[in-house]
């Protein structure tokens, strides 16, 4: 009340402005803005929209999870291949008999690639000098006779079935170094085939590159017949041998049995 | 629905999806909105636009509106903020005598109406939209707000954004002179 009373009011002069005041807004002028009134309070409709695009998301999501499924399945059933075996390596050695001697197989090795003599140590210190290395009992052993045969002046060719047996010392010998993973598990057989791909041109780049893929079983046989042909007969039975070890299953000719 | 609800909860029922509502409201306020726009800026076409203006504003505001003052204020404050605007984008002098530092009764009259209303009008409605022509902006605006809002000395300095001091003063102002210019008919 006391808010009125202090209000300056004049209520002769009120009632000349009620009496002459007459302006009104036009009907036009209220009919739209009620209608913009309404309008912003009418519920939205939503807006039709064709069959594929209303389906577009959930088509979309479904899409991706079937190929995900079926790209695990597909994983699952079908492993990562398995590392090459080795008898690919030593299977066209022609001298097995020598091949287990690691002596030969050094001074020609030495000669070529001096870190290949010891392959285990170039795997475990790979960044370090040859000379700087501390060959292991093994590699001591093994390369002591083809020291000698090298200061003898002997240069007899070691027999080619030797570097492979080198290398599968080394891949042996060079297990899982990290330490990660599991004995027989892929990532180790991954690793396996890697750190071999990476010795292998370091052991014998040139007898590597000599050594295609394993022989089918047949061309195999045909190689111990003409072997036979030939009257080199300890040497066929010698592949005959490699041939049984390599293909177990393989059911041998009647004229090879 | 109840006729006797206030403007606010009117308007909190227009918030909440009743059309209806806003149409009672609208009928409460449109006279007066409309008559404060005409005498304040003197012209009828832009005391339309301005008046849709406003009212477009109290709907697009409606999700936000709380009764936290009176409805009148809320729209009255509305309008005042609209015709600031428009002040500044066509009449910068105008705009700047809104300022409370700025003495009322120095500020110099509008200028002369248009002949072609006059004649339109009544005599005395003539002779009243004269006298509020004549008065300054910022006391024209506070009387129309006390007659046709209807509003306290709070309420208009709530919706001018100024002092209640100052709006008591610019009524009394603004009274003082409509005395005195239609002394012959009161």
């Amino acid at each position: 009340m006391n808010e009125r009373d202090d209000q300056p009011r004049d209520p002769a002069l009120s009632g000349l402005y009620r009496e002459a005041g007459a302006g009104e807004p036009r009907a036009a002028i209220d009919a739209a803005i009620l209608a913009t009134a309404r309008q912003a309070v009418q519920p939205v409709p939503p807006a039709s929209r064709p069959w594929w695009k209303r389906l577009r998301a959930p088509v979309a999501v479904a899409a991706t999870v079937m190929l995900a499924v079926m790209l695990s399945l597909t994983v699952e059933r079908h492993p990562p291949a398995p590392p090459m075996p080795p008898p690919v390596l030593e299977e066209q050695a022609p001298a097995p008999v020598e091949r287990r001697e690691p002596a030969p197989v050094l001074p020609h090795a030495g000669q070529v690639q001096p870190k290949a003599s010891t392959p285990v140590s170039r795997a475990d210190n790979a960044s370090a000098k040859p000379q700087a290395l501390v060959p292991s009992p093994v590699a001591k052993e093994r390369a002591a006779p083809a020291e000698i045969g090298a200061m003898e002046g002997k240069r007899e060719l070691p027999p080619p079935a030797s570097p492979p047996m080198e290398m599968r010392d080394a891949l042996r010998a060079t297990p899982s170094t990290s330490g990660v993973a599991a004995p027989g598990s892929p990532e180790k057989r991954s690793a396996e085939q890697f750190e071999a791909k990476q010795k292998m041109p370091a052991v014998a780049p040139a007898m590597r590159a000599a050594k295609p893929a394993v022989l089918a079983p047949e061309a195999w046989v045909e190689q111990i017949r003409a072997l036979r042909r030939e009257g080199r007969l300890e040497e066929a039975t010698r592949r005959l041998d490699e041939l049984r070890r390599v293909y177990p299953e393989f059911s041998l000719p009647e004229d090879l049995r | 629905m109840d006729p006797e609800l206030s403007d606010e909860r009117l308007m909190l029922a227009y918030r909440d999806g009743d059309a209806e509502a806003f149409e009672r409201l609208y009928q409460r306020y449109r006279t007066r909105l409309y008559r404060h726009l005409a005498y304040q800026c003197g012209d009828p076409a832009l005391a339309e636009e301005l008046y849709q203006d406003i009212w477009i504003k109290v709907i697009a505001a409606r999700a936000d509106y709380e009764p936290l003052a009176k409805f009148s204020t809320w729209i009255f404050r509305i309008a005042h903020h609209r015709l600031i605007d428009h002040y500044r984008r066509h009449a910068h002098d105008v705009a700047g005598r809104f300022d409370d530092d700025c003495e009322p009764d120095e500020l110099p009259a509008p200028a002369g109406v248009n002949p072609a209303v006059q004649a339109e009008r009544s005599a005395i409605a003539v002779r009243l939209s004269a006298a509020l022509a004549a008065l300054p902006e910022p006391q024209r605006e506070a009387f129309l707000l006390a007659e046709e809002g209807g509003l306290t000395l709070e309420e208009i300095a709530n919706a001018t954004a100024c002092g209640r001091e100052t709006v008591k003063s610019r009524l009394r102002y603004a009274l003082g002179k409509l005395r005195h210019s239609l002394k012959d008919l009161l």
